[in-house]
């Protein structure tokens, strides 16, 4: 039985960390609030790893509103990366551009270019509806469809016109058992998902999403209506996708971002702050606010 | 003039002298012929709306394969749906003015035929409880019409101005009337208003039953609507032509003899050509209404059967030898 | 945390108490209750004129068939009178004749004997009476035709033979009397409809058949033989029209001979007679069975004497069969347009008016619609298909005219805005996260539709359903120009093929209470019966209405949210 708190707490105190870097560094949010450019503080080890996401340049405007500015940011293949950051900084936006659910908000407007194992999403010609199987999303609230729990799983499939019953069958019960709700729910797949509890939802809604075999996971803040146990359960569950799955998660949840991640970005106000290895970024942070918002500080 | 022919046609027929209304024994009783099929569409008057229902119905047992269907939204529908061929037969409250015979005529090239099918009087309706016991068409004139073309000397608005004492003596005239679409409204405004208009206070009910209810409740109400209506809620007044003459109620007698003044025969229409037979179908359902079957089922609506001569004139019209005058000379 | 908030309490009423001290009095409108009250009240009185409505039609409705005992009264100067009593009422009488102004009792009775006196009913001052009694074997009798008949029992009589004269007798045996009668009535009637029909229809076909034969110039034998089957089925048709006539004088052989209460004696042919029962001599149990069985062939006859006796069973199925008709054909456009509207349509200016139209269109006086029926669906419509399939009838017109499928289409017009609005707000309210996880499953925006939004908003176009069945089916104005009619002679729905008649006109539950209403020419004992058509016209809407709300519930179970 994993534990919530398990894992060691990051080192808190500025002490031990490495001056590197931090005093020199324009003060971050004052440089923002004065509308001036800088540049995020990428370590490098991100940049040596393979990587299955790649985002260039990219901007987001909700009509006049500027959401995104110039996030750049390699997404490494087969790990777990995290994107923490205040309330509004635009966390779930970035993570809708990537299977670009944001177009189906009017008004939005992009700029720059993001390439999924090196094909461009938002080029000309791009077949959303394929692009999306390709990128399985769980919503930061669990959104089960009105329908029975089995078909709440076989969705994507049932959407390609598959209908050999084995075969949903399989999948259904992979994808649930992989999700680590199958035991729950073995015996009552014809009930409507609805009166499912809202944890197991949760655990329905990533079962959905891993039974398209997507090549990349978006999760946004998947654990924020969860008690500490049915967290846990999905964090081991990330665990065991990672490696298979390239998984991208929101979090405000700093223990579970050190907890789980391999990378961790720290976004503010639209912009990508501090990008690198997790442990980089919780022990010896560059940048003075990304220490203090992983320490709590923040505000 | 015209008044004087219907009165003459009327008046050939010996008067029935019953406490319920007698159909004349002389009017030939319907036989059934064969081969008779078909679907039958009414749309007409709503005075006539019951008697062509009991008819049908009347029809139906002789023909059983026979369909009819009787649809009656006012006499001034009778006319447009001859003319576009959505109905058979047009029963009207009134003759057919002479624009609607024009449009007719423009369409076929031919008149439309017209078959008496009962005889209507127009009662002059108070709730049971009024004393009043009679009026005089100018006086009717002075209570209905703003124009009082029949020329009294003054308006009629309270029940006082009629002579009436006691509680009476102050209460307004409330007045009901039919929908300027029925056949009625136009009969009425033509004999009693003589074509002036209706005083904006008339309260215009949707069917001549509602005129009769409308009384029925009101107590210091008075109301035109066809005898067939009556209930024993409200009482007829009987009427004289003008001031001078005697007033009559309505009988029998009284409207055959045209004593009674606002009396009115009921027709059907159907388009004939002039040279050709009618179809048996449609023959024998006008034979039908012209027989003593028929014309008891006319007493049964409460109007006033068709006299011999009337029924001969009608099956003359549809091109069928004249049967009750000439069996009753017989006799 | 806790002890935070358990240490709270302990330091705040020291200030509370002092705050509420310095300000004692609070505006009355700060209270909640004066605004419950006047919300209550107005609730209250609502529902108190919707009880009131509802409870005068049951009560009226349900009043009408319950038989009441027949009370014969012996005026002075006139003749006897045998009815029911129906109203009564006080009344003050100026002084006259001598009689000084007093205030005097006055019963309405309801006398029947139409075709004796020229009445159904009769006013009687109590100063007229000079007896009245019950009489013991005072007898109602329902009759096919002329309304009802009162009056005493004298002999029955099967040709020349007398079966009974005593009135007990004649009691005891007349209910085997008349359902051997009611035997000979629908064994007529089944002779009618099935032989007589088939051979009527047969004799049409070959007409058709002898039409087409010569317009086409086609052979003699043909022809000949054609003309040969006519006098065949002629002959056929003649032996049945002579067994009717058989049937008939067997049929009118035995009377029930009447005496009226003015003393005049009466024949009725049993064959006439629909029900006879003994007013003054029914136990509780007996006035049930009357009771009943007025119910019973009010629900499932036809209509007789213009519509003012027997029942309204077709009435019922036209009501009905129009308000599914309709309910088939303005869901499906309602959705289809609402979900144009709200998943389409960019939203805009346009989308804006279209949706005041729409609205707008709700609040269009029915007639208007009707209107419309008329001039679109029958002249237009109807007459183009009748050109180009039914040639053959004109002028006659088969679709050109009002008919119940142009009804249904007329009421779905007039419903439409009903189901638009409906469904419209079952869509907005179909959260959009569950729209975003369809399209993150990459499904295309038809699939999340067909899926997702129609499943999640069923329960939501079934209210608009339901509103459009209530307005539908309660709706008399436009059907008056499309369709409903006084007599229609056949259900749109019968044995002779295509069996499905949508092109025919129908009775309506609603048009016959306005029938009843406005046109009856017997207005006081068509009163009651309008309460009773009510009642009947309600209970469907209601039954249909039930119906639909609770395969919404099932759907509520099956879509619902459940809030964890
Ligand atoms: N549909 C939209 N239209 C306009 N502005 C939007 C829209 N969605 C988000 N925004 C704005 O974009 C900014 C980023 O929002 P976003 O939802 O990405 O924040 P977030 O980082 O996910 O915040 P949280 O942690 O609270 O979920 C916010 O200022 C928000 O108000
Ligand atoms: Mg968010």
């Amino acid at each position: 039985m994993p534990t919530a708190t398990k894992a060691p707490m990051p080192p808190t105190s500025p002490e031990r960390l490495p001056p590197t870097g931090r005093d020199s560094a324009p003060r971050v949010y004052d440089a923002v609030a004065r509308g001036e450019r800088f540049t995020t503080a990428m370590h490098e080890a991100v940049l040596d790893e393979r990587h299955v996401l790649s985002i260039r340049d990219f901007e987001l405007w909700y009509g006049e509103k500027k959401a995104l500015y110039g996030i750049t940011m390699p997404i490494t293949a087969g790990k777990i990366t995290a994107l923490i950051g205040p309330s509004g900084c635009g966390k779930s936006t970035l993570l809708r551009c990537v299977n670009r659910l944001n177009d189906l908000v009017d008004g939005v407007r992009i700029a720059g270019d993001m390439q999924l194992n090196g094909d461009s999403i938002y080029a000309k010609g791009v077949d959303v509806i394929e692009l999306r199987k390709r990128i399985g999303m769980v919503f930061q609230k669990p959104n089960p469809f009105p329908m029975s729990i089995f078909e709440n799983v076989v969705y994507s499939l049932r959407i390609d016109g598959i209908r050999e019953k084995d075969l949903l069958h399989e999948v259904c019960e992979k994808s649930l058992k992989g999700a680590g709700l199958w035991d729950e729910v073995k015996d009552r797949l014809k009930d409507s998902a609805l009166n499912l509890s809202g944890g197991q939802q949760q655990r329905l809604c990533i079962a959905r999403a891993i039974a398209a075999e997507p090549e990349v996971l978006l999760l946004d803040e998947p654990c924020s209506a969860l008690d500490p146990i049915a967290t846990g359960r999905i964090e081991e569950l990330m665990n065991e996708l990672k490696g298979h799955y390239s998984i991208l998660i929101v979090t405000h949840n700093m223990q579970q971002a050190a907890r789980t991640s391999d990378y961790t970005a720290f976004m503010y106000l639209g912009r990508l702050v501090e990008y690198g290895p997790t442990n980089e970024i919780f022990r010896v942070p560059r940048l003075k606010e990304t220490e203090d918002y992983v320490t709590g500080r923040f505000g | 003039m015209k008044l004087l022919a219907l009165a003459a046609v009327l008046l050939a027929a010996p008067a029935a002298l019953a406490q319920s209304i007698q159909v004349d024994a002389k009017l030939p009783v319907y036989k059934p012929i064969q081969g008779v099929s078909g679907n039958v569409k009414s749309v007409g008057s709503d005075t006539l709306n019951n008697l062509m229902t009991l008819w049908a119905e009347g029809f139906k047992k002789h023909y059983p394969a026979v369909a009819v269907e009787v649809e009656g939204k006012g006499s001034g529908t009778a006319p447009p749906a001859l003319i576009n061929g959505s109905s058979t037969f047009g029963p009207m409250s009134r003759p057919m003015k002479q624009k609607e015979i024009d449009d007719f005529e423009k369409a076929f090239g031919y008149k439309p035929t017209a078959v008496p099918a009962a005889v209507d009087t127009l009662a002059v309706y108070v709730h049971k409880d009024n004393p009043l016991a009679q009026l005089s068409l100018d006086q009717v004139d002075a209570i209905f019409s703003k124009s009082r073309k029949a020329g009294y000397a003054k308006d009629l608005t309270t029940w006082g101005d009629l002579g009436l004492t006691g509680e009476w003596a102050d209460k307004p005239i409330s007045l009901y009337g039919r929908n300027s679409a029925s056949g009625t409204y136009g009969f009425f405004k033509e004999h009693a208003l003589a074509n002036g208009d209706f005083k904006d206070a008339v309260k215009e009910q949707p069917g001549s039953s509602a005129v009769v209810q409308g009384v029925a409740s009101d107590k210091f109400a008075i109301g035109y609507s066809g005898i067939g209506y009556k209930t024993a809620d409200v009482k007829m007044l009987k009427l004289a032509k003008d001031a001078k003459s005697e007033a009559f109620e309505i009988s029998q007698e009284n409207a055959y003899s045209g004593k009674y003044p606002m009396t009115r025969i009921l027709y059907v229409y159907v388009n004939k050509k002039p040279d050709a037979q009618l179809d048996p179908l449609r023959r024998e359902f006008l034979r039908y209404v012209l027989s003593k079957q028929g014309q008891e089922d006319t007493v049964k609506d409460g109007f006033y059967p068709l006299t011999p001569r009337l029924v001969d004139q009608g099956l003359k019209a549809i091109g069928l030898e004249a049967a009750a005058v000439e069996a009753g000379a017989k006799q | 945390m806790s002890q935070a908030t358990l240490e709270r309490p302990a330091k705040e009423p020291t200030r509370t108490r002092r705050w509420r001290t310095t300000r004692r009095a609070t505006a009355l409108s700060a209270y909640g209750e004066p605004w419950l009250w006047l919300a209550s009240g107005a609730l209250a009185l609502a529902l108190a004129m919707i009880a009131a409505l509802v409870l005068l039609i049951l009560v009226r409705g349900f009043g009408t068939f319950w038989p009441s005992e027949l009370l014969r009264i012996e005026r002075k100067g006139a003749p006897a009178l045998l009815g029911e009593v129906t109203k009564e009422e006080l009344v003050t009488r100026p002084a006259a004749d001598g009689m000084p102004e007093r205030t005097e009792r006055r019963r309405m009775l309801r006398t029947g004997n139409y075709d004796l006196t020229g009445h159904h009913f009769e006013w009687v001052w109590d100063s007229e009476v000079e007896r009245e009694a019950r009489p013991e074997w005072a007898l109602a009798v329902e009759r096919t035709a002329w309304g009802r008949f009162h009056g005493e029992p004298v002999a029955l009589v099967a040709g020349e033979r007398v079966l009974a004269e005593q009135p007990s007798e004649i009691l005891a045996r007349l209910d085997d009397e008349l359902a051997r009668a009611i035997e000979g009535r629908e064994a007529r009637h089944r002779l009618e409809v099935e032989e007589v029909g088939a051979v009527h229809h047969a004799m049409e076909v070959e007409r058709l058949t002898l039409r087409h034969l010569e317009a086409e110039g086609g052979d003699a034998a043909q022809r000949a033989a054609s003309i040969e089957r006519t006098a065949e089925l002629e002959r056929q048709y003649e032996a049945l029209q002579r067994r009717l006539a058989e049937l008939d004088v067997e049929n009118g052989r035995t009377v029930l001979r009447m005496r009226a209460p003015d003393g005049a004696t009466k024949d009725l042919a049993l064959v006439d007679v629909v029900r006879a029962y003994p007013a003054n001599a029914l136990d509780w149990s007996a006035k049930l069975g009357v009771y009943l069985s007025r119910w019973w062939e009010f629900l499932t006859d036809v209509p007789r004497e213009a519509n003012s006796e027997g029942g309204v069973f077709p009435a019922i199925f036209g009501t009905v069969v129009m308000t599914l008709i309709m309910s088939l054909v303005v869901v499906p456009f309602g959705v289809l347009a609402a979900l144009y509207l709200r998943e389409y349509a960019k939203a805009g200016a346009l989308v804006s008016i279209v949706r005041i139209c729409v609205n707008n269109l709700a609040g269009v006086p029915s007639i208007v619609f009707g209107v419309f029926g008329l001039g679109f669906f029958c002249m237009i419509l109807g007459t183009s298909i009748d050109e180009l399939l039914f040639a053959d009838r004109l002028p006659n017109p088969t679709y050109g005219k009002g008919g119940l499928l142009w009804a249904s289409l007329t009421l779905a017009l007039l419903t439409l805005p009903v189901v638009i609005v409906a469904t419209e707000e079952a869509i907005a309210a179909v959260p959009n996260s569950m729209r975003e996880g369809s399209y993150g499953c990459g499904a295309t925006k038809g699939q999340t539709i067909l899926r997702i939004v129609l499943p999640r908003a069923l329960p939501g176009i079934m209210t608009g359903m339901i509103l459009a069945i209530a307005r539908g089916a309660g709706e008399v104005a436009p059907l008056m120009l499309v369709g409903a009619v006084k007599l229609a002679p056949q259900l749109a729905v019968d044995g002779t093929a295509p069996f499905v008649h949508p092109e025919r006109s129908f009775l309506h539950l609603g048009f016959h209470v306005f029938d009843l209403g406005f046109q009856s020419q017997n207005s006081e004992a068509a009163k009651p019966m309008v309460y009773t058509t009510t009642l009947l016209l309600i209970g469907i809407v209601v039954t249909l209405n039930l119906t639909a709300i609770w395969i919404r519930s099932q759907l509520r179970k099956k879509y619902a949210a459940n809030p964890f």
